[in-house]
């Protein structure tokens, strides 16, 4: 599957993956060389992820965006997962149940709560009863 | 009975969204709503009678929260066992194919977090695994559908 994204420069395959035979677009289809055979590559860049799945402790994010004005690698890293995110939750399928199938479930819901209701009066009259004899031995104690 | 009734309905879109994303099918996915209630109506006598016995809406909220819990892990356990039998069926017309390839548990972690208000903790607890093991379905799911996308993760840290 070759997707291309919005917004973003025309396909660019890097030549390595050209080698590969591999069909897949480089990430967001940008130009920049591969950051692994770089020496600017920052460790920090591995909690860009969790950073954007938003299990971030607040304290986890104010660390990381002072560090963004110092670490050009980190920032566009976190660029590129951010649109990766939004590609994420583009592709999560959304489905809404159609009038009938709401109808028949509010129909079904309210059977069943109907049933559960007529069980509850059975289950709360031994309740009451014990009640009265507990307070019944109370005053007994007296 | 009347509170309860208004958040089974209005809960709907998340039960049946969230069925839909395990099953890929309407009707099963409504089938497995009505089956994780019918659970809870038989098992949870408790959460319900809390609900009534409690009138404070600070309460009733909190009993709210984890009826919705309850479900949702009722969902995905009926969901997971009815799967077997729809292997083949799932996903015939093509569309979220991306999604659709990741198993079950995975398409349960991405929905729950990206289309739902469900804490972290809280999806541990449906899926039944622990916040750590939860850490890292996600991030290998989020990988997954990005590959499966088409797109090439090998310099993302995911
Ligand atoms: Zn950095």
């Amino acid at each position: 599957m070759n997707i291309e994204m919005p917004g973003s420069s025309p396909k660019v395959a890097i030549a390595k993956d050209k080698e590969n035979n591999n069909r897949k677009t480089e990430v967001l289809g940008q130009t920049d060389p591969d950051p692994l055979s770089q020496d600017r590559v920052c460790l920090h860049s591995r909690k860009l992820f969790s950073l954007i799945s938003s299990n971030d402790e607040v304290s986890s994010f104010e660390y990381m965006r002072r560090h963004f004005q110092e670490c050009s690698f980190c920032q566009n890293q976190y660029y590129k997962l951010l649109k990766l995110k939004t590609e994420i939750i583009k592709n999560i399928p959304d489905v809404m149940p159609d009038k009938t199938m709401q109808d028949s479930y509010a129909m079904e819901i309210s059977e069943m709560l109907a049933k559960v209701e007529s069980r509850g009066h059975f289950a709360k009259k031994p309740e009451m009863f014990l009640d009265k004899i507990f307070s019944f031995f109370s005053t007994l104690n007296h | 009975m009347k509170i309860l009734e208004s958040f089974l309905l209005d809960n709907n879109k998340i039960f049946f969204g969230f069925a839909y994303s395990l099953l890929s099918d309407d009707l099963q996915a409504q089938q497995v709503v009505i089956d994780a209630i019918y659970v809870f109506t038989l098992k949870r006598q408790d959460l319900i009678d809390q609900l009534h016995d409690d009138k404070s809406s600070l309460k009733q909220v909190d009993v709210l929260a984890q009826i919705n819990k309850f479900i949702l892990t009722q969902i995905f356990s009926i969901g997971q066992k009815r799967i077997i039998h729809l292997k083949n069926a799932i996903d015939s017309d093509g569309s979220f194919l991306a999604f659709y390839e990741m198993n079950m548990v995975k398409r349960a972690v991405i929905y729950l977090k990206y289309k739902t208000q469900t804490a972290f903790s809280e999806i541990a607890e449906i899926i039944d695994v622990n916040e750590f093991e939860l850490m890292g379905i996600l991030s290998s799911a989020q990988k997954n559908l990005i590959e499966n996308l088409g797109y090439d993760t090998k310099h993302l840290f995911v």
